[in-house]
């Protein structure tokens, strides 16, 4: 199946069960953090971490297809930079690790954590509802889409439509006979949900109620400190630019 | 002829088909029956090779479907899907049916003709240019089916084709597989639809988690009330009736077919032997 790895998992594990609060917050400081700095020991660091915290979640198969399914982009960052844009072999890597330290937390967060997760913390952040409700259900019908461009392709396919084949304009033209029912069915499903929210009440003006209430506990405050702990540590290797390469002939 | 030979198929560790072997023999109407994850649609799709068996083997009509292209072998096996609108994409009605016939590259002059033949053979007479996706339900389950009519299939696989469809539109159907069946197609159905099946009284495959459970004669399987249950079905009203009838007529067969019914009930009361215990029930 596509994209079966964007499925949010029901394995239960600590960081699944942590407060999703926390975990949006440290992945946005991560993300901001990956952005900064620049050496490779910190991306590496903060790579690692995010692959042990898959392993606690035991989500580290699914982690590792994302950063697999990314890795030619990291190949092909770093030659661009280093063949072509004559960048040191240093910022080359620091640029293409950028990548994948920005896949990593990106993917432990959704692995980890429910759209409806997430739509309750929006509002805990004054998030309009309608925006943080468009954000679920984006997640939600990732999954559902997916499944149903599978079953377009293979309709189309049975239909003689060759989506292989060694001709790459005809390729991409062939992908118009999916490409067209996909965005009509997609236009149609957000008609039939838009309807079936507005008759459950979504437009009232009231205060929303949660039926379990987000509540910190002492595992999520421990999460937080020792991402903080370990931010100051990065950005103090980053700041005294201790690279890999410092220690090398480059 | 599709021969299918021990076929094991599953998603990742889930195991949908296990161990299927069979038969299905040219210009034969087949009914591959079950409820909701039974695998029957899974089992269609290796006809043309959307899926390709784990273990086992799929032969149609000698091609082994994991050494052939899906293009290749829906030339002969044509799978109409459950949900047509999933599959227009073209601005006009007679520009989608065409699809299929450039992509099998027929000359224009046939692809011509043959667009012409299935509008008329479908019912679809005066929607030649109108938007696919401005169609009635029962207009695009007609025009899913003229799609792969067009190019002749040997083997067509319908699946689900009542779902959603009102009665006039079944009554439509059942007339357009009357005709294939004229016509000397091998024709299969996957349905959970027992009335239609009972109707056209086709050989029945009855499945359930994975497997067959049965493989028989509409009246052999449909009347069968406790097989019926197994695969999660509820048997044909025809078949209910004549079970109830059974008790007060001795000797009245376990009909599934309407006129059948009504032609054993008249049998019956001009011979009067059953007439008494009907006026008693």
């Amino acid at each position: 199946m596509l994209f079966k790895e964007l499925l949010i998992s029901e394995k239960k594990s600590v960081i699944h069960t942590l407060d999703p609060r926390v975990k949006i917050i440290v992945s946005i400081i991560y993300i901001i953090l990956s952005i900064i700095v620049n050496s490779v020991l910190s991306h590496l660091i903060i790579i690692i971490l995010f692959l042990v915290e898959s392993v606690l979640a035991k989500s580290v198969k699914a982690m590792m297809k994302s950063l697999t399914t990314v890795f030619p982009f990291f190949i092909l960052i770093f030659l661009a930079n280093y063949f072509l844009g004559g960048l040191s072999l240093s910022l080359s890597l620091v640029y293409s690790l950028r990548l994948l330290s920005l896949v990593a937390i990106f993917s432990l967060f959704f692995l980890t954590t429910t759209p409806d997760e997430v739509a309750e913390t929006l509002d805990f952040f004054r998030v309009p509802h309608t925006i943080a409700l468009s954000f679920t259900l984006a997640i939600r019908f990732i999954p559902s889409t997916a499944r149903q461009i599978s079953e377009i392709m293979d309709a189309q396919k049975s239909r003689g439509l060759e989506l292989e084949g060694r001709n790459f304009i005809q390729r991409i033209r062939n992908l118009l006979p999916i490409l067209v029912p996909v965005i009509v069915l997609s236009i149609k499903k957000s008609i039939e949900v838009a309807e079936a929210l507005e008759v459950r009440g979504l437009n009232l003006n009231v205060k929303k109620t949660t039926l379990t209430p987000l509540k910190a506990r002492k595992v999520d405050y421990l999460y937080f400190i020792g991402h903080f702990l370990l931010l100051i540590l990065i950005l103090y290797l980053d700041h005294l630019k201790i690279s890999l390469f410092t220690f090398t002939i480059f | 002829m599709i021969e299918i030979k021990n076929l094991w198929f599953s998603y990742d560790t889930n195991l949908i088909l296990k161990n299927i072997n069979l038969t299905i023999h040219e210009g034969e109407f087949v009914a591959i029956m079950g409820d909701n994850g039974a695998g029957k649609t899974t089992l269609i799709k290796h006809f043309n090779g959307l899926l390709k068996p784990k273990k086992g083997r799929v032969l149609v009509d000698g091609l082994d479907t994991r050494q052939y292209t899906v293009a290749r072998l829906s030339k002969l096996v044509g799978i109409v899907f459950q949900y047509p609108e999933k599959m227009f994409f073209c601005e006009t009605v007679k520009d989608e049916i065409e699809f299929a016939l450039k992509n099998f590259g027929f000359d224009p002059e046939l692809r011509r003709k043959k667009v012409k033949n299935v509008i008329t053979m479908l019912w679809l007479d005066g929607l030649e240019n109108r938007s696919p996706f401005t169609l009635s339900g029962g207009e695009q389950r007609r025009l899913a089916l003229a799609c792969v009519l067009a190019w002749d299939p040997k083997y067509i696989v319908l699946d689900e084709p009542t779902a959603g469809q009102d009665g006039f539109q079944r009554e439509i159907l059942t007339d357009i597989i009357r005709n294939l069946r004229l016509r000397n197609k091998t024709v299969i159905i996957v349905t959970h639809d027992v009335e239609f099946v009972a109707e056209l009284k086709p050989r029945v495959i009855l499945m359930k988690s994975g497997e067959i459970i049965a493989d028989g004669t509409a009246d052999e399987v449909l009347s069968n009330h406790i097989l019926m249950e197994k695969a999660g079905l509820i048997p044909p009203t025809i078949s209910i009736l004549s079970n109830e009838l059974k008790r007060k007529i001795h000797n009245f067969p376990n009909l599934v077919n309407i006129s059948d019914f009504m032609d054993k009930l008249h049998e019956y009361l001009k011979r009067g032997g059953g007439l008494c215990y009907l006026r008693s029930y």
